[in-house]
Parts: C-alpha cells; sequence; structure tokens
C-alpha cells in the first residue's frame, strides 16, 4: 500500500497551487537550511497551506533537537519484523523522516546506531519500504528542482 | 456427424467444448471461431484487470502488448496435449449452471497465467533482463502478491545468517530494482552518501547473482 499524504493544513481552493507532499516539503526545509535568505522568494508553495505544513515541520524538529530521548525513540521502536497488514510504521511516523533527511548527521546517527534496524524493518515490511521509497523519491526530485536541475529520471 | 442444437451459429458451451477438444471434427475450426466469438473479450477483460491490479507504471506503459502475450498463453494452454486442460473442465448437468461455472473455470485460469506471467516480468525487471524498460517506471504490485514476491525475495538474500551489512545490501538492492531508484537517489540520506557509485553496483550485481540460484523459487 503506498500512502500519498499531501498536504492536510492546504485550505480549500487553492487546488491551483503545488501541494507538498511530505518528501517534497522536507527537501524546501532542508533547502531552506543551506540558503536561509532565500526562504521561500519567489517558489510555487508559497501557499499558506504549505507554509502552515513547513511551520508545523520546523517546530517539530525544533522539538526533536531539544529532546535526545524523542528522537532516540523515534529510531529505537522501529519494529524488528514487518508491520501488521494496514498498518505501516513509517507511514504513521512523518517524524521519522523528518529527523532521518533534515536533522544533523551526527544528531540521527547518535540516536540510531548504524542504521541497521531500520534496514532491517524495511527488509521485513513491504509497507514501510514503499512508504519509504515515496517519501525519498520525492524529496530527491525536489531537491533536484530547487538546486535547479530539474526533473531526473530514476534509471535502473 | 453430430448435430448442433440449433442452425450455424448457436453452439451450445458443451458443443463447443466437444468440437474444439476434437480436431478430426468437421466443426473444430467452427467451434474455436465460437469460442472466440464468445469468451474472447471475457478473457481479455479478466486479464487487463488482473494487469492493472499490479499497479505496475511500468505494466501500464505496455499494457496491451503484455495483455495480448497473456491471452496467447491463455489460448496455448487450452490447447495443449491435445486439448488436456480444456477437456477436464467439469462443469453442471444444468446448462445454465454449466455456463456460469465455465466462465469462473476460465477467470481462475485468467488469473493464475497473468500472474505466473506478471511473476516472471518482475523477474526480469529485477534481474535487469528487460533492457527496453522505460526508466523512471518503478515496479508496484498489489497486496496480495507483494508480500509475497517481497518475502521471497529477502528471504533468498539474507540466507541463513543475518548481519548488518547484508540487510543494508538487500535494502540497496530493493531500491535499485523494485523502488527502481537511481545511484543518485540510493545515497539521498547522508548515511548512504559515503557510498561509490562502484559500491552500489557490486552489492545490485552480487544480489543478483544469489537470486539467480534461486530462480525456480519464483516460476
Amino acid at each position: 500500500m503506498m500512502t500519498v499524504r499531501k498536504n492536510e493544513n492546504m485550505p480549500e481552493g487553492n487546488e491551483a497551487l503545488e501541494e507538498l507532499s511530505l518528501g517534497q516539503a522536507l527537501a524546501v526545509l532542508k533547502s531552506h537550511d543551506r540558503a536561509p535568505s532565500l526562504s521561500n522568494t519567489g517558489m510555487p508553495f508559497h501557499a499558506p497551506g504549505n507554509e502552515k505544513f513547513l511551520s508545523s515541520l520546523r517546530e517539530r524538529r525544533e522539538r526533536l533537537k531539544a529532546h535526545a530521548h524523542l528522537l532516540e525513540d523515534l529510531f529505537t521502536t522501529i519494529p524488528e519484523q514487518g508491520c501488521e497488514k494496514e498498518y505501516s510504521f513509517l507511514a504513521d511516523n512523518p517524524d521519522f523522516f523528518l529527523a532521518y533527511i533534515t536533522l544533523t548527521p551526527q544528531a540521527a546517527k547518535n540516536s540510531s546506531g548504524d542504521f541497521f534496524r531500520l534496514f532491517e524493518h524495511m527488509n521485513n515490511c513491504f509497507m514501510c519500504f514503499e512508504e519509504y521509497s515515496l517519501v525519498l523519491r520525492d524529496y530527491y526530485h525536489k531537491m533536484q528542482e530547487l538546486s535547479g536541475h530539474g526533473e531526473t529520471n530514476t534509471v535502473n | 456427424m453430430p448435430e448442433f442444437s440449433s442452425p450455424l451459429t448457436l453452439l451450445t458451451l458443451r458443443e463447443i467444448l466437444r468440437y474444439c477438444t476434437d480436431r478430426d471434427s468437421p466443426y473444430f475450426e467452427y467451434a474455436w471461431r465460437e469460442f472466440n466469438k464468445r469468451y474472447e473479450k471475457f478473457i481479455y477483460t479478466n486479464i487487463k484487470r488482473r494487469c492493472l491490479a499490479w499497479k505496475s507504471d511500468r505494466l501500464k506503459l505496455q499494457l496491451d502488448e503484455t495483455v495480448q502475450d497473456i491471452f496467447a498463453k491463455i489460448i496455448t494452454e487450452l490447447c495443449t496435449h491435445e486439448f488436456k486442460v480444456l477437456r477436464e473442465f467439469r462443469g453442471s448437468e444444468n446448462d445454465e449452471d454449466h455456463e456460469r461455472m465455465f466462465l469462473g473455470w476460465l477467470a481462475t485460469i485468467c488469473h493464475h497465467q497473468s500472474n505466473r506471467e506478471l511473476r516472471k516480468r518482475w523477474w526480469q525487471v529485477v534481474q535487469n533482463q528487460d533492457p527496453a524498460a522505460p526508466s523512471g517506471a518503478h515496479l508496484a504490485l498489489d497486496s496480495d502478491m507483494a508480500w509475497s514476491l517481497y518475502n521471497d525475495v529477502v528471504s533468498v538474500l539474507r540466507g541463513s545468517s543475518k548481519n548488518k551489512l547484508r540487510e543494508r545490501d538487500i535494502h540497496i538492492f530493493l531500491q535499485f530494482t523494485v523502488a527502481g531508484f537511481s545511484e543518485a537517489m540510493i545515497r539521498t540520506p547522508y548515511y548512504m552518501k559515503a557510498l561509490g557509485r562502484r559500491v552500489i553496483q557490486v552489492v545490485v550485481n552480487r544480489m543478483r547473482k544469489r537470486l539467480r540460484q534461486w530462480k525456480n523459487l519464483f516460476f
């Protein structure tokens, strides 16, 4: 099951504007980190709903940074075995991606060890593997777009 | 000479099956034409439904030819060994039930043959034996088949022992093949950044080699 999670905070009537998925929002966040002065300028996601979404991600990230145990919990609670049907650990924990993708490597690595648990779980759980792939794919393409490389095809 | 229940076109299903499985019958070809006229659309619809259930972008791009291939395989299956499969159909005494049971039986054959073919195509993609496949089209599977195929692949690759490096390598392989990630995409998370392109290629090739030894498990 592949869950496409759109920005739930997007108000009605903004269909013409791009709704950011989680992966895309993380890319925007990451690019803001790299060039804060360019924040939002002239970007198509400058819509009130997306702004709210991004702000909430920023807040959650600050909270994760401030409370090491929250970060640690995210990584240590990853189940070893596959998820039960109709429930995906990664789809239910967007904060995981927030930490995995946008936090400083050291902060996340301290909490996650060597990511063995994450890989083991995804190898046991097709749903989480799909969720992970979806978020990472969106993140990658948005990063390419924001850095001026445009859409990049995947190659098998 | 056998007689039709009605003149010319209106063969009953029993008659169609009888003449279709008897090469010596003067009505052999006629019965097959009737079979096609009545059931071709039904078979195509069932195959197409099964193919679409796989939710594969790659498959959608090749849907018509895939459906055509599977259709040809089903007809071949019905005809091999002197129509053994077709002969084995046991319906009902009642004509209406007989027709209904036949459609159910045919749908099951479509389902199995489609799954067999789709598993084969999935295998070809994972093994990179499908160079004509368009890039950027990742594999996705319907939930029934997905878990079983995915688990089979992982258990073969994992072998008898689990170790940290192997779990990472299996993940890389699945990203590259099942998710259709490029090397650059795999290296997106900072933890993967240190991996060189060459390492990813070596890992994928090694996993493919290991998987090939278990090919029979997937067919």
